[in-house]
């Protein structure tokens, strides 16, 4: 049995390249892409706890947090076209004004 | 030894991937190196005693919205971004130290945390008990100085009592006759089942370990007991369709289950797939003693899928003329769902995460709304445009009518050329 520490760690790595892509990228997609990267990375370290604990509820929070996630992008996807729509681009460094 | 490998190249992969989605100048590339990280940490998720979500994990996460990704980047033809220069020169070495701090900081409290030196809580050892003695009425059950049963009738069984770990003496109180005790120890993360059987004042106590574990697929896990003092031993036949013991061509009984079963003999846990059974016990001579019936119209007896039953076989004091009879009971419990499978989240979804479950639906639903309504396309509506251009044409059209000197307008063609769109475009489009 693989020890969860280790899992852990990926989890770490992957969540901190998630992050770098966060801060890095300037496509706002890529950037929505490396949110779910880093959700992805919390939901392997709970499922690794879970089984730690034989304790299922770590398993429900992924559930739910999957859940979240497809809600979270339908809405964010759907506000990326609406930006696209009115500024022809989705550089963030293009999107620094506040009004329309 | 093997798990190990396949979780350093599967974690491996997935970091890879994650490396490439950040490194990719093309945002479909970056799309389609997270399906591949994902795909990994579904791996992993299977790994991890969670089939379950490691399906929701591909369904959900590489399938649904993956695909949404993808759809919009094409939608927008967003793949390439411009090559200018950042606004922020000194954005890219800052973000790469702060993540490297962030790497380090979790790493070290990862690896100082001491995650698995914890051991989780074991499981508290359940005990059941069962009375299956014929002459002692119903009868009380005490572990140490507890009442754990209380008018325990014969062929009854209370439900699995979670008890501390360690050993206990398990104390038998019938309403008539002497009380019988025993000890035993109960470790922990077990379930165990003590039947009281015998006659007359020869009561002994038996201990059959239970096994609420998942049975194989589609079929019970089912344990029999004897607990018929009359006879040295007895056999277990499954009698099939035609009620009779069938002996292949060389003259060997193929459907024998037990053989030469004694008295507070348990047998090993049989994985009986889901039907009907024509069980019956019978005598060392080959005459039936008792069919395992399901009901009190001899039916035979109906296994159901995913449970863990114990069949006894105990003999029962006749209230007419004083004999003892022998009698089948049977004790039925649903198997705990397999760790992390459907059934196990269904479960829970359904209890005790009931409120939240439904929060997470109305959230889809708000969600969806949300996205239809912030996508919708804002038009003008089509009755102000019709109204612009006949405020426009009408004037027009009289002025040329005078010039021309007859009406210009015909019913066929009444809508003249608008002016250039640009000028007259809504505000804020």
């Amino acid at each position: 049995m693989v020890q969860t520490e280790m899992y852990v760690m990926l989890a770490v790595v992957l969540f901190v390249l998630g992050t770098m892509g966060v801060l890095l990228r300037r496509n706002a997609i890529l950037v929505f892409m490396s949110v779910e990267l880093m959700l992805n990375a919390a939901n392997l370290a709970l499922v690794a706890f879970a089984r730690q604990w034989n304790n299922i509820d770590g398993q429900m929070f992924v559930f739910f947090v999957i859940t979240v996630a497809a809600a979270e992008v339908a809405v964010g996807l759907a506000l990326i076209v609406a930006i696209f729509r009115s500024k022809q681009s989705i550089d963030i460094d293009d999107l620094h004004q506040m009004e329309g | 030894m093997t798990e190990l490998w396949l979780f350093i190249i599967v974690g491996a992969i997935a970091v890879f991937a994650a490396v490439m989605m950040l490194l990719s100048e093309n945002a479909v590339y970056s799309a389609l190196f997270l399906i591949v990280t994902m795909g990994c940490i579904a791996f992993l998720f299977l790994l991890l005693d969670a089939p379950f979500l490691a399906m929701i994990q591909i369904t959900v996460y590489a399938g649904a919205i993956m695909v949404l990704f993808i759809f919009v980047i094409m939608l927008l033809g967003a793949e390439r971004l411009g090559a200018h220069k950042a606004r922020f020169g000194w954005l890219t070495p800052a973000a790469v130290i702060l993540s490297l701090i962030l790497l380090l900081g979790a790493g070290i409290a990862v690896a100082t945390g001491g995650v698995d030196l914890q051991a989780p809580p074991d499981d508290a050892p359940l005990l059941r008990v069962v009375n299956a003695a014929s002459d002692v009425g119903p009868v009380d059950v005490f572990v140490d100085e507890t009442v754990v049963a209380s008018g325990l009738a014969f062929d009854e069984a209370s439900a699995f009592i979670p008890v501390l770990a360690g050993e206990h003496t398990i104390t038998f109180n019938p309403t008539s006759g002497d009380q019988f005790s025993g000890t035993f120890s109960f470790a922990p993360d077990t379930a165990q089942t003590l039947v009281a059987f015998g006659s007359g004042g020869n009561v002994t106590l038996g201990v059959i370990p239970s096994d609420l574990g998942t049975p194989e697929a589609r079929s019970a896990r089912v344990t029999f007991f004897n607990a018929y003092p009359n006879l040295e031993t007895v056999d277990l036949y499954d009698l099939g369709a035609n009620g009779q013991v069938d002996t292949d061509t060389q003259g060997g009984i193929t459907d024998r289950l037990l053989f030469s079963f004694g008295p507070g003999d348990v047998s090993e846990p049989l994985a009986v797939e889901e039907g009907t059974y024509a069980w019956a016990f019978l005598t060392p001579n080959g005459d039936i003693l008792r069919r395992v019936v399901s009901d009190e119209f001899g039916r035979n007896y109906e296994v159901e899928r995913e449970r863990a039953e114990l069949i006894v076989l105990a003999a029962q004091r006749s209230p007419i003329d004083d004999s003892l009879n022998p009698s089948v009971a049977a004790f039925v419990d649903e198997a705990e769902p397999a760790f992390g499978g459907p059934e196990a989240i269904g479960r829970d979804l359904f209890t005790r995460f009931l409120l939240p479950f439904e929060l997470v639906s109305l959230l889809l639903l708000a969600a969806m709304v949300g996205a239809i309504v912030l996508t919708h396309k804002q038009e003008a509506p089509a009755r102000d445009r019709s109204q612009l251009r006949r405020r426009v044409s009408r004037p027009l059209a009289s002025v040329i009518a005078s010039q021309v000197g007859h009406d210009v307008m015909q019913p066929e063609n009444d809508i003249p050329a608008l002016p250039p769109a640009d000028s007259r475009a809504p505000a804020g489009d």
